[in-house]
């Protein structure tokens, strides 16, 4: 079956129609949201989009590099989201709020 | 492979001497073990050694040793002239020269990576510390924004990179740059969705080095982190991100460079008018390095477009040459504000140092000179070297950046006339003390900034 | 949108998975996402509403509730939590090491036993930096 994923009957057109999809709410609720944990959340999101979109060419071309590849960006996504967290705790003991709105006391 | 090594156990050596609660061992150690790097990188470069015969991930060739050179240079200058803040908080000394010099380990992976691996392993390496180290003010409000500005950023851009690297891979079957190029090469027709994951990577990359249209945030947080932090960011950082960008963008995706080459042309025209408009009316001197820097990145970027696939090395040189005398100024000027010390870092404070302190006035002048272009100074080589280099292809962009650099000299000129001027009042600061590491940063940066153009004539 | 479909195309020789493969898996989410909703909207309207103060109370276990639940915890519980993320992630590399077990032979062993040192040496870090330490 050409053009299908191993071991199921989805073809890869609807794994990356649906990274893409996951990775494009990622992409708006950083751009979008206010709330710094919630934009930490949605750049978890970006990066799950593309384990996803990984995983899914990795079968696609028969090879096991990509699923590899998964590991190291979950790794490094959660070491990320450790950094993004204390650096929050850290600012919200400064500054009471997770607002990014708020974060303005460089622009000026 | 030997120089990376002995960085990183440096780096974990500096974290345990660091419970001792003295700050001069840590200061002593990480400078032996940075400079035992050094040595370790020229050795296995001179007998071309491979320490792990079977591992084709990294690849210490020339470009990369060059590269990998300044950065460690560059550390050891920055932990020098950054000594006394870095380790103003005993508990804290060993943490951050450590993230420093871990920071320098991808650093160096980045210069030297074959494989998509390595290059996103070396990124994150490089990236995570930094955003530790940009707030490393712990009980500083303005540290602690600028910190996590840098890291929603940073992290946005890591996954835009990502996805960009996730169609490369779908497209070529392979995370080996080597095995990449021979797939673009030979395919009679590239599905345009490489041409998407080429372009987000590329993105990801102008993010990193702060370039218009993705360099917002590079104000704030230049400005909000700790000075010498703020110079290890302009300088290693850079360096890394654009010795990547050789490897990556004129080696593997040259074939295909009619697709990216046109949109870093106009990134780099952009930067140079964003960068030197807004730096113009900046009254902060943190905010203007910054949007200087960013007019620097788009003359750097200027010699990346300039490639040429028959004498690739040549280009290499030029952008090394480049950022290594960029790199100098802005060490001399991040030693300077270490120096003043002064936390509204309002230009203001700047009037009258050459009067307080001649020699310190003399040295922040020449650097303000080679980032204007000013000939004797090794900036003007740099500048030099990449607008002789591109004018055969694009004459017009060499007048804009020409035009350019008179916008950049007159508000570089406005800062050496505050320097020279005699100040108002009585100035705010009585005696500037200069330590003797950061006397012997001044003396190698500004001699090195001084000589850097005549060494051009030797090669 | 036509890129993807450009893209597909090249993959894709035709599409095998027909509309009624999905049938079954339509029925499946109409019945979970109806019944879902008819709990949510249904049960107010049918039960019986009896209020007195123990009742509305929150419930805690059966035990008297104690205090405000939005106090701010100690920062203590999140450098931990903080830590076993981290710890927790890394176990991942294991993974592909134990299928391979047999395949990788001693080479293998030393990258693991390297791997799990730097992770001792985080750990013993953490531990000289008291960051476990509970009373302090």
């Amino acid at each position: 079956m050409e053009g299908t994923l191993l071991n199921s009957g989805v073809s890869l057109q609807f794994y990356i129609i649906l990274a893409t999809i996951i990775f494009c709410i990622g992409v708006l609720g950083v751009m979008i949201r206010r709330n710094a944990i919630i934009i930490l959340m949605c750049v978890e999101l970006m990066l799950n989009a593309v384990n996803l979109l990984m995983v899914a060419f990795s079968n696609y071309h028969g090879k096991g590099d990509g699923q590899i590849f998964v590991f190291f960006i979950m790794v490094v996504a959660a070491a990320e989201a450790t950094v993004g967290l204390s650096i929050l705790v850290l600012l919200y003991r400064n500054r009471k709020t997770v607002d990014i709105g708020l974060f303005n006391k460089l622009k000026d | 492979m030997i120089a990376l090594i002995t960085l990183f156990v440096t780096g974990l050596i500096t974290l345990f001497v660091a419970f001792t609660r003295k700050p001069l061992l840590v200061g002593i150690i990480a400078t032996i073990g940075l400079i035992g790097g050094l040595f370790g990188l020229m050795y296995e470069s001179r007998y071309g050694i491979r320490l792990f015969p079977d591992y084709h991930g990294l690849n210490f060739d020339t470009t990369a040793v060059m590269f990998s050179f300044i950065c460690i240079i560059f550390t050891t200058l920055l932990v020098w002239t950054g000594f006394k803040p870095l380790t103003e908080n005993e508990n804290h000394a060993g943490d951050h020269i450590a993230l420093m010099i871990f920071s320098l380990c991808g650093a160096l992976i980045m210069t030297s990576f074959t494989d998509f691996f390595m290059f996103f392993l070396g990124l994150e390496i490089l990236s995570i510390p930094v955003y530790v180290l940009a707030g490393m003010k712990k009980s500083d409000a303005l540290s602690s924004e600028a910190s996590l500005k840098y890291f929603l950023t940073g992290s946005f851009a890591t996954g835009i990179l990502l996805f960009g690297i996730a169609w490369i891979y779908g497209s070529t079957g392979s995370f080996d740059l080597l095995e990449i190029k021979n797939a673009i090469l030979n395919s009679t027709h590239n599905s345009s969705l490489l041409y998407v994951g080429v372009l987000l990577v590329l993105a990801s990359f102008l993010f990193k080095i702060g370039a218009v249209p993705y360099h917002f945030w590079s104000p704030d947080v230049y400005a909000g982190s700790p000075a010498t932090i703020m110079g290890f960011m302009a300088s290693v950082v850079k360096i890394a991100a654009f010795a990547a960008i050789l490897r990556l963008f004129t080696d593997t995706f040259d074939s295909i460079s009619g697709v990216w080459g046109p949109l870093v042309l106009g990134v780099s025209v952009l930067s140079m008018f964003v960068g030197n408009l807004s730096a113009i009316k900046q009254t902060r001197v943190r905010r203007l390095l910054a949007y200087s820097s960013i007019a620097h990145v788009g003359y750097a970027l200027l010699a990346v477009v300039t490639f040429d696939s028959v004498e690739t090395t040549t280009y290499h040189y030029n952008v090394y040459y480049y950022l290594l005398a960029y790199g100098l100024a802005t060490i001399i000027l991040i030693t300077a504000e270490n120096i003043i010390n002064d936390e509204s870092d309002d230009i203001e404070n700047w009037v009258g140092i050459a009067r307080k302190n001649p020699i310190l006035g003399l040295f922040i002048i020449m650097a303000i000179l080679s980032l204007a272009g000013v000939p004797p100074m090794m900036g003007f080589f740099g500048k030099y070297l990449i607008f002789s280099q591109a004018i055969y292809d694009y004459p017009y962009i060499v007048a804009i950046a020409l035009l350019n650099s008179g916008i950049g000299i007159y508000y570089y000129l406005k800062l050496i006339v505050k320097v020279l001027r005699k100040p108002y009042e009585a100035p705010k600061f009585d005696k500037l003390i200069i330590c003797s590491l950061q006397w012997i940063v001044l003396i190698i940066s500004g001699v090195l900034l001084l000589i850097g153009g005549f060494l051009l004539l030797l090669f | 949108m036509l890129i993807y479909f450009n893209f597909a195309s090249q993959f894709l020789g035709k599409d095998m998975s027909s509309t009624v493969d999905y049938i079954p898996v339509i029925i499946q989410a109409a019945v979970a996402v109806g019944f879902s909703l008819a709990t949510v909207f249904l049960v107010p309207k049918l039960g019986p509403k009896l209020h007195s103060r123990k009742k509305d109370m929150n419930f805690e276990c059966g035990l008297e509730p104690e205090g405000n639940a939005r106090f701010p915890i100690s920062i203590r519980y999140f450098v931990v939590a903080i830590l076993f993320v981290l710890f927790d992630v890394e176990v991942i590399f294991f993974y592909p090491y134990a299928v391979n077990f047999n395949a990788l032979q001693l080479n293998g062993l030393f990258a693991v036993l390297i791997f799990v040192g730097f992770f001792l040496t985080g750990f013993i870090y953490i531990l000289k930096k008291g960051a476990l330490e509970w009373d302090k």
